[in-house]
């Protein structure tokens, strides 16, 4: 029984013990001779009638052991030692007969005899023929068996009206049991579908029950929770008004088919990607040069598809001069190793620089790998171009070569001209600028002397000297604080005891210093010291200054003034201060008011 | 500070308080004003001002130049020590046509004066 649940499988029947043929006809001799010699020697203790049966019986027994030719020797030798034995007259070898009961015992032989052999061997042929049959129906099985349990697969045999299914082992192993469950039906495999894949069975069951034949592939759930494929392939029984009533067939685990597809399909999409996002071309063309499958790089760069390759000689458009391309086809089938930098036309009509390598495929297909080289082309060329100018200028420059020794030659004698004039010119600066130190300190001499010595033109660290730590100071930013800073000075100075008839003066001298400050620089800064003795006022500013060769007109000449104004503020300093200290340069201007806090008006 | 020019019937400038950098154009408007008022010259009272500075000098000597152009006199008023001895830098008082008074009467005769 094939798909018995736990029915055991015989694994083979040892052959059948048969004797040669030929063995069958001393047997039907000696079974002839043994069952007369018994007859005979019995007869006279045991009168027997119908002698014919005992050979109707050995000839049965020839007929089903030996077959039609041993049988037919036993009726043949029976019915002359029937006849010579028991039918009268006694002791006559062909067969005679006294009276019409003897003839009657002879016909009954005959007839007998030849019947029960006919059937006997019609038995024997089909009794041969079941045998026959039955083996074949075991080697039948057997080879089923085989091929199921080569497969790896699981049976299983549904009875639709009772949802019942009778399975082998490997059926529930597949579904994830261990252990053969005691259940089974359509309702109980479809609890152990993925929900999403269990549509797809009842399609399947659908489709099955019109067409006879079931077929699905599916997920399932393990009992461990791990899911795996499965394919079910079976057939449907019908009863006799059509209704299906039975499905047979078998299961396979499908998990590492599937794992292997998804991985081939895998590998194949990351080639499909690989081919068409390199940078490079590839072709696949058949040994006719008649069908071409491009890249994506090769499309997109040179503008051919597989529909103008299938159109038309596609070797013409890409290589249209006649004898090129006939080099190129030759180079194509050739598939020699390496690369060959081709011209190739693109689909707009440009030449572009290929570098090609060929690679035989299986079949009579080859693929072509191509490396666009024009930029390399290109660099080439213009190495070569840049090459051949260094070349020129090379000769050009041992052209010049000559020239320039000459022209060093006079070059060394006009430096050294040069180099005297910047030396002579470096001296008269040096002159100027000593002429002009002596001039400053003339006019520094000049102006003390002219102011009785109460203007004194000097450095910036001088009057810091002698100022020291301020005890007051203010920022100028504007005219509006001229006269914060005097009334401030003037209220400092009253504090300190300059004399009070002298006060407005002083005022007037601290108004002028400051006054100085906003017209030439904008700003300015204001600061009040005391000495031994005196008090010193320093406004600072960030202005112009007062050019050296100026200082004589500023100090001096009555109404002068680098700002076009009237000119009379150092004129009031000189004249209301004890003392006025001025430093300036391009940097800015420092004067220094010193005012003797014991001195008298001055009138 | 202020700056006042007035017809009685002389023009006069009259100055009250400092007269310095900050505030030297009004000082100079005023006195422009007082030149067109009066080509041939005018009064500048200064017997109010406690402060004047080499600009408000210089602003005086502008004037002063314009009515020297019509033969004019400017006749300053000065009541501040101070103030004649900065006048004094400059040497106002010496120049031809400015005259300088203690009181604002001298200067209108010495205004009238100039007219006639």
């Amino acid at each position: 029984m094939l798909f018995g649940s736990t029915a055991a499988v015989d694994h083979g029947r040892p052959p059948s013990r048969q004797l040669p043929a030929w063995v069958g006809y001393p047997v039907a001799v000696a079974l002839e001779v043994v069952v007369t010699a018994i007859l005979l020697l019995i007869q006279p203790y045991l009168p027997l009638g119908g002698y014919p049966v005992y050979y109707f019986l050995t000839t049965m027994v020839v007929a089903y052991y030996f077959g039609a030719g041993p049988a037919i020797l036993a009726i043949v030798l029976g019915l002359f030692v029937y006849d010579y034995f028991f039918v009268p007259p006694l002791r006559t070898v062909f067969p005679s007969a006294e009276t019409p009961v003897a003839w009657a015992g002879v016909v009954a032989y005959i007839v007998g005899t030849i019947t029960v052999a006919v059937a006997t061997v019609l038995i024997r042929r089909s009794k041969h023929r079941a045998e026959r049959t039955a083996d074949r129906l075991r080697d039948s099985e057997e080879r089923v068996r085989v091929a199921v349990e080569a497969a790896d697969l699981g049976t299983w045999d549904l009875d639709l009206v009772n949802d019942v299914a009778v399975r082998s082992p490997r059926h529930d192993e597949i579904w994830g049991y261990s252990e053969p469950q005691p259940e089974w039906g359509l309702e109980i495999a479809m609890q152990n579908v993925l929900p999403e894949d269990r549509p797809l069975i009842r399609e399947a069951y659908e489709r099955g029950i019109e067409t006879g034949v079931l077929s699905h592939e599916n997920r399932i759930v393990w009992p461990d929770g791990s899911i795996h494929w499965i394919a079910a392939n079976g057939r449907f029984q019908y009863d006799s008004e059509g209704r299906p009533v039975r499905v047979v067939g078998v299961v396979a685990d499908i998990t590492e088919r599937k794992k292997a597809e998804e991985a081939v399909l895998s590998q194949a999409e990351l080639l499909l990607a690989i081919i068409d996002n390199i940078p490079v071309y590839i072709v696949i063309w058949d040994g006719q040069l008649k069908q071409f499958q491009f890249n994506e790089a090769f499309r997109r760069d040179m503008g051919w598809t597989e529909a103008d390759a299938a159109e038309g000689d596609f070797m013409e458009k890409v290589y249209p001069d006649p004898e090129y391309r006939r080099q190129v086809e030759e180079y194509m089938q050739s598939l020699q190793p390496g690369f060959r930098d081709l011209k190739t036309t693109t689909r707009d009509g440009r030449e572009v620089d290929v570098a090609w390598a060929n690679v035989q495929l299986t079949g009579d297909r080859s693929i072509g790998i191509g490396i666009n080289i024009s930029d390399r082309k290109k660099a080439e060329e213009e190495r070569a171009a840049r090459a051949r100018e260094v070349q020129d200028a090379n000769e050009q420059l041992a052209a010049s070569n000559e020239e320039l020794a000459v022209t060093n030659e006079e070059l060394e004698v006009t430096t050294e001209e040069l180099r005297q004039e910047v030396e002579e010119r470096n001296k008269t600066e040096a002159a100027l600028r000593e002429e002009q130190a002596h001039k400053l300190d003339f006019y520094r001499r000049t102006i003390e002397a002219a102011t009785d010595g109460k203007l004194i033109v000097t450095e910036r660290p001088e009057i810091e000297k002698l100022t020291g730590p301020p005890i007051a100071s203010w920022e100028v930013l504007d005219s509006g604080d001229l006269k914060t800073v005097r009334h401030g000075f003037e209220a400092t100075a009253r504090s300190v005891g300059i004399d009070q008839s002298r006060l407005g003066q002083v005022v007037v001298a601290v108004g002028e210093a400051v006054t100085n400050a906003v017209k030439h620089a904008r700003t300015g800064e204001a600061s009040l010291h005391r000495t031994d003795g005196s008090l010193m006022l320093t406004v600072s500013d960030r202005g112009p200054g007062i050019p050296a060769l100026a200082l004589p007109d500023v100090a001096l000449r009555p109404r002068f003034s680098t700002a076009g104004t009237l000119g009379m503020g150092y004129k009031m300093m000189i004249r209301f201060a004890d003392r006025v200290y001025l430093a300036t340069d391009d940097e800015g201007t420092v004067v220094a008011l010193e005012f003797h806090i014991s001195d008298q008006v001055r009138s | 500070m202020s700056f006042q020019v007035t017809e009685d019937p002389q023009v006069a400038v009259h100055a009250e308080g400092e007269i310095d950098l900050s505030n030297v154009g009004e000082f100079a408007l005023a006195l422009d004003e007082a030149v067109r008022k009066s080509p041939k010259g005018f009064i500048v009272d200064l017997s109010d001002t406690t402060y004047i500075d080499s600009a408000g000098v210089q602003a005086i000597l502008v004037a002063y130049g314009k009515v020297r152009n019509n033969n004019g006199r400017i006749a300053l008023v000065l009541g501040n020590e101070n103030i004649r001895l900065v006048l004094g830098v400059a040497n106002l008082h010496v120049l031809p046509g400015m005259s300088v008074s203690e009181d604002v009467d001298s200067a209108r005769r010495a205004v009238a004066s100039e007219a006639e």
